[in-house]
């Protein structure tokens, strides 16, 4: 398993190698250069020319490069790519292009909201998604069962910038109510003003991946239910909660973990949407801001940063895989 | 990541998919119909949606660019069924039309993923070795990729456009599928049958085509499915982001993020194109989950 | 709530300018100002100022909530010379001008560093030299930005437009380099600029919130872009400036003019998306809001106990640009024929509700933009003239062109990009689509890599932009981003109209400039101006109106009436 594990995160930094060079190189010579943006509409070519030196775009890329003449390589030590992994790898965690403000410092302000948003939609969706997937299971094909399972397929169904749009709007159109804006409320200092600004964004987010727990937990448990263990238990006469409870339900627990932990990876993205219609400034909120503004400095970073929770979120997955099915071994 | 309907998890694959084993498909559709009601009624609904899409030159009764159809802001009305936009055009004509563009956009873009992915994922399954473990490292960087950022560079680079949102919604499916496609040709590599037929001497295309696809094949209509509802809902996203089909295109998820800055809310026009898009991933979904029970003899009969 | 006209609020809230002058026993000095206290000496007198609800004795305190989009610019923060657009507002509050000159009246004239200012000339077409004597007491408040709390002089004007000259990416560079002969603080209390020629915009550019002037120390500093201190109304204390999520602005409590400002300090907050900062609005999270549509100013205004703040003109509009140096826009007949084929009254109708108005080459409601009578003449709709202008080129009923535009998230290119389409092509242009996104039109669009374009939707509030659109240097005055008319002729007609010091004779000029261009065919044309369409709640009082950027420094005089 340790050698495994050390595989795995091996394994890890090689595409985090791949996915910086990857990112590196598509957002220079492919999106295009972001002192064109940055510079504005009054800009001439000197200004650009201006702010390319000011960003450092007019340095080598990498510190090894080709040349048409011999000796055909040129090595630079001013080149973005090192400059940039240094920045990286110094505690600075990189920095925003124009002012090089140290990345640090806002993803300070800005995890905190990600995290808490993320936290509180994974609650919903476990919270609603388990029990009445389990409903749903054991009352198969009853009225309760079609209820849940056409809400659940709606849940997927809608849009979630839509309902997020509704969300925001009916309560003020009604009740002139809306969500606290204007930076995360710290749950310390006013733990109800905290909830009022992440409940409803967390509840947006949850509604798609409840409804896929809901549907997967409905799955498993049938699944489980119809292997010959739990049959043996049945038919030794244990009455059908404590089959339920004890052993079908830990081991339809094994997918819905899987899945719940690759969800987390996807709700990143799908926080984005969220974090700008509720106005939270969160890591993804960030991340949009800076496309929009072509600061391609903190997107990189960014980038590695996102790569790099997807690739850790999976080995977890693995791994919780590994100890919740012991049939399951590493090598 | 699989089930968030975000323009990034849209983009993602059911991970519930990944584990459900195959088999063979043996009944008729006509008895699946009687007993899967709920699927029947998703596929009418495609279906219907289809005819619209095809005939809607013949069925809308304005053009869609034609803003002097109306005032702005109409409720509903025999003239207007589904009243009128900020600008005065015909939403029931909108909405018709957006029926092209927004399936034709899930239809185009999942067909070219899912194919991709099949072919890359029967190689990599198959072959194995180190061209295996080369594609899914790939796999894996492609999937630790933030979508949001690799949709906005392919829009910078192609322009928004009908064409990028295919390209990119059917590039974001590709990584995903391939990985579930692979696995399954795994888990049936490994089967005992297979392992006879080669022992009986088979061909690699024989075992191939005749062992492999046809399993794989099912497994992939079943996700392609889904994803054609979830190829829809990343369409309305993309034009939540700014990427999505270009105004005055009548694209659902256009319309809908339109009439959602278009304070205040004139109801018809934030409702009507959010109901297309809503059925529309609602019958995908309940078709999706239908194929699946019938392809899958373990829930036969069960739902 | 009433609807006073725009107009009416606009000369009163001049003659309460004047007597706030009174009571601060500034003297006016200069030829400008002694033309302007002759007329309208003896106006009515009304204390109304601002807004339409009658105002009341000011209660200071309190702190004004205020939710925006945008915060700051991206690249430059709060750097009053280098930020764009969305830092205008703060750097307005912060820091002083010398003078502010009303964009659409040369008379109205706001003296907040300068208490008077005089113009030396020798004749109509020499240099002119400006003599600004600083106000004595202009102060700096306490700060944790090591800026010293002393008076602003002179030198700081003098560091200010050093700066701005060299950079060629301040905002008022344009202004600053080529008008600025040359500038010197005779003593701590005298200004003097002296210019390379006659420039009638001079007073109103040397005041606009680009060219604000913090305190010469506070420049060289790296909190330039993240705080702001100087002898405004407000300052923004090192750590209140949160990018992307808020701002808070503080009283200034040693502010030159006694009393005011009325309000404690201000919070901005961010809503990135439309939905939320209405909802913010509603919920009392903002004292205002813009709304987006006509239908919601009457839905609200009907709901709640809030008001709009007058039918005031925004000088925003959104244009098409012709490349005159590509086929077939180099013939002015196919030039023409686009002229009339837009129908400026579909815009205002189903745009904005009604609430807008015709623009010429100069949009209204820029001084020197042409009457509607005489528009309708030169531009108006008519599309069969634009057909036959059309069979007269081509010998055939239609023409192909290929137009680009950004797909931005700005709401109003959404709403004219069908009208226009659907209109060229009734008109018998075949419209070839180029949907760019805003960074590749933008390179496209600097680098005149068009045929043809719609435009930004962009703030100009003097004549001279609009006119420079059709200018072959354009309107940044470096050749990028559209060509104009490539007319040795219009070019030399439109540098003309700059040097021309006099209201009324430059007024004509600019008139006659316009209808020369309309017989060449016009390489840009702008479609319409909307009026503004701010609310607040009715607690809200003094908000000043806009007067082409003047209101930005009377934001002192609002008040809460809680």
């Amino acid at each position: 398993m340790r050698a495994y594990i050390i595989r795995r995160l091996i394994s890890g930094v090689v595409i985090l190698f791949i996915l910086s060079i990857v990112t590196f190189l598509l957002l220079r010579v492919v999106a295009g250069d972001s002192a064109d943006l940055l510079c504005g509409l009054a800009c001439d070519e000197e200004g650009i020319e201006q702010f390319r030196e000011k960003l450092g775009l007019n340095d080598p890329y990498f510190p090894i490069s080709l040349t048409g003449e011999p000796p055909f390589v040129e090595f630079s030590r001013d080149n973005q790519y090192t400059t940039w992994i240094k920045d990286l790898l110094t505690g600075n965690l990189g920095s925003a292009a124009i002012n090089q403000k140290p990345l640090i410092d806002t993803m300070q302000q800005r995890l905190p909201v990600t995290v808490e948003l993320l936290i509180i939609t994974v609650i919903f969706t476990v919270a609603v998604g388990v029990p009445f997937g389990v409903i749903s299971a054991l009352y198969r094909n009853s009225f309760s069962d079609y209820i849940v399972r056409v809400t659940a397929v709606l849940g997927l169904a809608l849009p979630s910038f839509w309902v997020a749009t509704l969300v925001i709007y009916f309560p003020s159109q009604w009740w002139s109510y809306s969500p606290p804006f204007g930076g995360m409320i710290s749950f310390v200092d006013d733990p109800w003003g905290n909830l009022r600004q992440f409940v409803p964004p967390a509840a947006v987010l949850a509604l798609a991946s409840a409804a896929g727990i809901m549907r997967l937990t409905r799955s498993s448990l049938l699944e489980v239910m119809r292997t010959d263990y739990i049959r043996t238990a049945r038919s030794k006469g244990l009455q059908d909660r404590t089959v339920i409870s004890r052993h079908a339900l830990k081991n339809s627990m094994i997918p819905v973990i899987t899945v719940l932990g690759l969800q987390v990876a996807g709700l990143l993205g799908g926080s984005v949407i969220i974090e700008f219609i509720f106005g939270l400034p969160g890591i993804g909120l960030l991340l949009y801001e800076s496309l929009l503004r072509r600061d391609y400095q903190v997107v990189q970073s960014m980038t590695l940063y996102i790569g790099a929770a997807v690739i850790l979120m999976n080995l977890l997955v693995d791994i919780s895989y590994a100890w919740l099915d012991p049939r399951i071994r590493y090598s | 990541m699989a089930t968030s309907s975000e323009a990034i998890g849209v983009l993602g694959i059911p991970a519930e998919e990944a584990l459900r084993p195959r088999r063979h498909w043996t009944r008729s559709a006509l008895r699946m119909a009687r007993q899967n009601p709920l699927g029947t009624f998703g596929l009418a609904i495609i279906i219907f949606l289809a005819v619209v899409a095809v005939f809607a030159p013949v069925i809308a009764p304005y053009d869609v660019g034609e803003y002097t159809a109306g005032q702005p802001r109409e409720d509903m009305s025999w003239a207007h069924p589904f009243g009128t936009d900020d600008i005065g055009r015909d939403m029931f004509s909108r909405v018709v039309f957006g029926a092209r563009i927004s399936m034709g956009v899930a239809f185009l873009s999942v067909l070219a993923g899912t194919a991709i992915a099949l072919v890359l994922g029967i190689t990599s399954g198959y072959v194995g070795g180190a061209l295996d473990n080369f594609m899914q490292r790939t796999v894996d960087t492609v999937l630790a990729f933030p979508q949001l950022l690799f949709l906005l560079i392919l829009a910078t680079i192609l322009g928004p456009s009908f064409q990028t949102v295919v390209f990119a919604i059917a590039i974001g499916i590709v990584a995903p599928v391939t990985r579930i496609i692979r696995g399954a040709v795994l888990s049936e590599r490994n089967n005992q049958y297979v392992e006879a037929a080669r022992a009986l001497g088979a061909t690699t295309p024989r075992i191939l085509f005749i062992h492999i696809a046809p399993n794989v094949v099912a497994l992939a209509i079943i996700i392609a499915t889904t994803l054609l509802g979830l190829a829809i809902l990343a369409e309305a996203s993309l034009s939540f982001l700014g990427l999505g089909i270009p105004v005055p295109n009548p694209s659902w998820g256009t319309d809908i993020n339109r009439a959602r800055n278009a304070l205040p809310f004139h109801l018809p026009w934030v409702f009507f194109p959010g109901l297309a898009i809503t059925l529309t991933v609602l019958a995908f979904n309940l078709l999706g989950d239908t194929l699946r029970d019938l392809l899958d003899p373990r829930l036969r009969g069960r739902l | 709530m009433d609807k006073t006209s725009y107009w009416d609020r606009f000369r009163r809230q001049r003659i309460t300018r004047r007597r706030m002058l009174a009571a601060t026993g500034v003297g006016a000095a200069g030829l400008l100002i002694a033309a302007a206290c002759d007329d309208d000496e003896g106006g009515d007198g009304e204390p109304s100022d601002g807004t339409s609800v009658p105002s009341g004795t000011p209660q200071p305190g309190g702190r004004y909530k205020w939710s925006t989009s945008v915060i700051s610019d991206a690249t430059f923060g709060l750097d009053p010379h280098l930020a764009i657009a969305a830092g205008l507002e703060y750097f307005a509050r912060t820091y002083n001008v010398l003078i502010n000159r009303s964009a659409v009246d040369d008379t109205t004239i706001v003296y907040d560093l300068a208490e008077s200012y005089e113009v030396i000339s020798e004749d109509e077409t020499s240099p002119q030299t400006y003599n600004f004597t600083i106000r004595p007491g202009v102060k700096i408040p306490p700060n944790n930005l090591d800026v010293p709390e002393r008076d602003m002089d002179a030198e700081d004007a003098v560091a200010t437009f050093e700066r701005i000259k060299a950079q060629p990416l301040a905002n008022a560079c344009q202004f600053v380099c080529q008008y600025f002969a040359s500038h010197a603080a005779t003593s701590p209390s005298l200004y003097t600029v002296t210019t390379t020629k006659p420039y009638a915009w001079f007073e109103f550019n040397i005041g606009r919130a680009i060219s604000t002037i913090p305190p010469r120390e506070f420049l060289e500093s790296a909190k330039l872009t993240s705080a702001s201190v100087g002898g405004g109304p407000y300052s923004i204390a090192d750590g209140a400036f949160v990018d992307g999520e808020r701002v808070a602005l503080e009283k200034n409590p040693v502010y030159w003019d006694t009393g005011k400002p009325y309000m404690d300090g201000y919070d901005v907050i961010i809503i990135p998306d439309r939905p939320g900062l209405r909802a913010s609005f509603i919920s009392e999270q903002s004292y205002q809001y813009g709304a987006a549509s006509e239908a919601e100013v009457a839905e609200l205004i009907g709901d709640h106990d809030v008001y709009k703040a007058s039918d005031e003109p925004s000088y925003t509009f959104i244009g098409f640009a012709m490349n005159v140096l590509r086929p077939p826009w180099d013939d002015p007949r196919i030039r023409k024929a686009a002229m009339h084929a837009i129908n400026r009254q579909d815009y205002i109708d189903r745009v904005y509700g009604g609430a807008a108005q015709a623009n010429g080459i100069v949009h209204w409601p820029v001084t020197g933009a042409l009457d509607p009578a005489e528009l309708e003449e030169l531009q108006g709709y008519n599309p069969q003239m634009s057909k036959d202008l059309i069979r007269e080129v081509t010998g055939q009923d239609s023409i192909d062109i290929t137009v680009m535009f950004p797909t931005s998230p700005i709401q109003e290119h959404e709403l004219h990009l069908p009208i226009f389409i659907d209109q060229m092509t009734q008109a018998g242009f075949n419209v070839n689509q180029v949907p760019l996104d805003l960074g590749g039109w933008l390179t496209a669009y600097r680098a005149k890599d068009y045929d043809a374009s719609l435009s930004l939707n962009q703030i100009y509030e003097t004549a001279e932009i609009p006119l420079d659109f059709q200018h072959s240097k354009g309107p940044a005055g470096s050749e990028i981003y559209a060509g104009g008319l490539q007319d040795p002729e219009i070019d030399a007609a439109i540098d003309a109209t700059k040097s021309i010091t006099n209201f009324d004779e430059r007024v004509e000029a600019v008139k006659a400039v316009q209808r020369q261009i309309y017989e060449a065919g016009p390489a840009f044309l702008p479609f319409v101006s909307p009026l503004s369409r701010t609310i607040y709640w009715n607690y809200v009082k003094d908000v000043p109106i806009g007067l082409g950027s003047t209101g930005l420094f009377l934001v002192k005089n609002v008040w809460l009436d809680l």
